[in-house]
């Protein structure tokens, strides 16, 4: 009988089954349940107050959300917060990455200090640039006027058009170790043959880092930029601490709106459903972005 | 000049541009510890780059006029569940995923990709509604299964790679020996992946640690609190002490930081699905 059991048990078929079941229980219940309810939530009219009962509105949501304007400020928000972020978080790992690879001395301690930033928690991150960009003792103003980008100090949180850049700066400062640590290990997979095979040709640096780096780079450029944007489409806890989505709906990226939809308006229903738009822009712009860059290989 | 001077002065600059940059990444850090140190002269413009006096007088208080002790606590108790759960269930995924070729690794390795493009603005809505239905709300234990659920994906991934590296012969002389299927996992295998077990181990512990979204929604009393949630809560009604949110984010940051550096480098290899060598 026990025998017969552990037979069944080491079963090949069998036990790779038995080996996901606690995980797939796990994601089951904490991911894909709520995520399965979240797309359901947005044909109801749930509120916070009254979670338990909402009424079956079919796509009342959706037309609602079609003709919000804060729907469409929030778009053009995430839009640019990806897209301004993932530029700035990839130039700053890859001049980065330059520097870091070749000979260096304390080559190891600069880079355990060019990595740091990542290290932090992001709450802290984000209370350590919230003082630094204090508009009366903030230090950021403080260089920013010495060196005369500014006249006077700045409310940087406060004014709508620099609350964004502010932002960038903070989620680039933090996010930048990732490009650096991914773009390095790219680097480092190019032969050194080939800036050899250059130098002979009588390419300069400019030319050798057209012609051999960023081709080398290739592949995992396609990686880093996916996850930089992606991840800049989803992030809550960076931009919820920092602004809230403010000032003037500024910074509130389509993952804030959802949180603010039904943490501050308490419309569970209609967050629901920007949400789901949400899941909806991610699986499409990644299904785009792999179909153009396999076809583009086909084309090469 | 001779091109040898020129390469050595090319190398000296690039240096000296490196160690600049070094130092301009490493200034909110500086900053961060010298607020924390500094209570006369913190309020003054211009700024003091380098503190007049140095004093401890935000730590102590900290410690003794703020709950740090109890964030600290829940903190602990948060991360380490998560950890001890999220490592036990990656373990067995991570290895069915890395030993065998079924429709059901197959499908799970799908979804992992997957589960990397879902918001948790649209899992932590619906997550509301559950935990205050099942009275998960407002419980710390809750809070580490849900924090548990988000690093599950990449740490079951990490688990498959290290398990990746341990040759199959391994277990296939330990059942030729005698041993079961399952048994040559967890008796031989397991202690030979014992340091990538270190690293999904501090993996999912920092997760635990540095979580705030989801502590922020999910718990409401403030006997509940976890450190990143107190944090946000040294505004007063008049002004920030900043120079004790300072200390306190020391405090909260030093055993992140700590262990986030021995797993870094295993990270990008997790994030990146092997796509690059960490």
């Amino acid at each position: 009988m026990k025998r017969a059991f552990a037979r069944r048990f080491n079963h090949p078929e069998l036990l790779p089954l038995w080996l996901l079941t606690p995980a797939s229980v796990v994601l089951i219940v904490i991911l894909i349940w709520p995520i399965a309810q979240g797309i359901l939530l947005g044909f109801f009219n749930t509120r916070i107050l009254n979670y338990k009962a909402g009424r079956f509105i079919g796509l009342a949501n959706y037309d609602v959300l079609l003709s919000d304007p804060f729907f469409w400020n929030s778009l053009k928000v995430t839009v640019y917060y990806g897209v301004a972020s993932m530029s700035c978080t990839y130039l700053l790992g890859l001049s980065f990455a330059l520097l870091l690879n070749r000979s260096l001395p304390l080559r190891g301690i600069i880079r355990t200090i060019f990595i740091l930033p990542w290290a932090v928690p992001e709450v802290v991150a984000v209370l350590i640039f919230i003082w630094m960009l204090d508009a009366q003792y903030g230090v950021i103003n403080y260089f920013f006027v010495q060196a005369g980008f500014l006249d006077a100090p700045v409310a940087w949180l406060a004014e709508a058009d620099l609350a964004m850049p502010a932002l960038v700066l903070i989620t680039s400062w933090h996010q930048f170790p990732l490009a650096l640590l991914i773009l390095l290990a790219g680097l480092q997979t190019i032969p050194r043959e080939e800036y050899e095979a250059a130098m002979v040709d009588g390419a300069g640096a400019l030319s050798r880092f057209i012609h051999v780096t960023l081709p080398g780079l290739r592949s995992v450029n396609v990686i880093l930029i996916l996850i930089l944007i992606l991840n800049s489409f989803r992030r809550v806890t960076m931009i919820y601490a920092m602004t809230g989505g403010g000032p003037a709906r500024a910074t509130e990226t389509l993952s804030i709106l959802t949180y603010n939809t039904a943490f501050t308006y308490q419309k569970i229903g209609y967050a629901a459903a920007i949400g789901t738009v949400l899941l909806l822009i991610l699986l499409a712009f990644s299904l785009v972005y792999f179909f153009t860059i396999i076809q583009t290989r086909r084309g090469v | 000049m001779n091109p040898r001077t020129k390469t050595v002065l090319i190398s000296a600059t690039l240096f000296v541009l490196t160690l600049v940059f070094a130092g301009i990444v490493f200034f909110p850090y500086y900053w961060m510890i010298v607020s924390s140190l500094e209570a006369a002269s913190l309020f003054e413009w211009p700024p003091r780059l380098v503190p007049s006096s140095v004093t401890m007088e935000a730590y102590v208080k900290i410690f003794t006029e703020r709950d740090v002790f109890t964030w600290f606590k829940n903190t602990a108790f948060v991360a380490s569940t998560t950890s001890v759960f999220c490592t036990l269930v990656a373990i067995n995924g991570g290895y069915a995923l890395s030993r065998f070729r079924t429709h059901a690794t197959t499908a799970f390795s799908i979804f992992i990709l997957f589960s990397q493009l879902l918001p948790a603005t649209l899992i932590v809505v619906p997550l509301y509604v559950i935990f205050r239905q099942t009275g998960l709300y407002n419980s710390l234990i809750g809070l580490a299964i849900a924090d548990a659920a988000f690093v599950l994906p990449l740490a079951t991934w990490l688990m498959k790679g290290f398990f990746d590296r341990i040759p199959v012969e391994v277990e296939e002389q330990a059942m030729v020996d005698g041993c079961t299927r399952v048994g040559a996992f967890y008796r031989i295998v397991l202690p030979l992946a014992l340091p990538g077990l270190v690293v999904v181990v501090a993996m999912s512990f920092i997760t635990g640690w540095d979580e705030f979204f989801l502590a922020r929604t999910l718990i409401s009393s403030q006997s509940n609190w976890v450190f990143s949630v107190g944090l946000t809560s040294f505004e007063t009604q008049y002004s920030i002490a900043w120079d004790e949110m300072m200390a306190a984010a020391v405090v909260f940051a030093l055993p992140a930081v700590f262990f986030f550096l021995f797993v870094q480098r295993y990270l990008v290899s997790g994030l990146t699905s092997g796509a690059v060598k960490g």
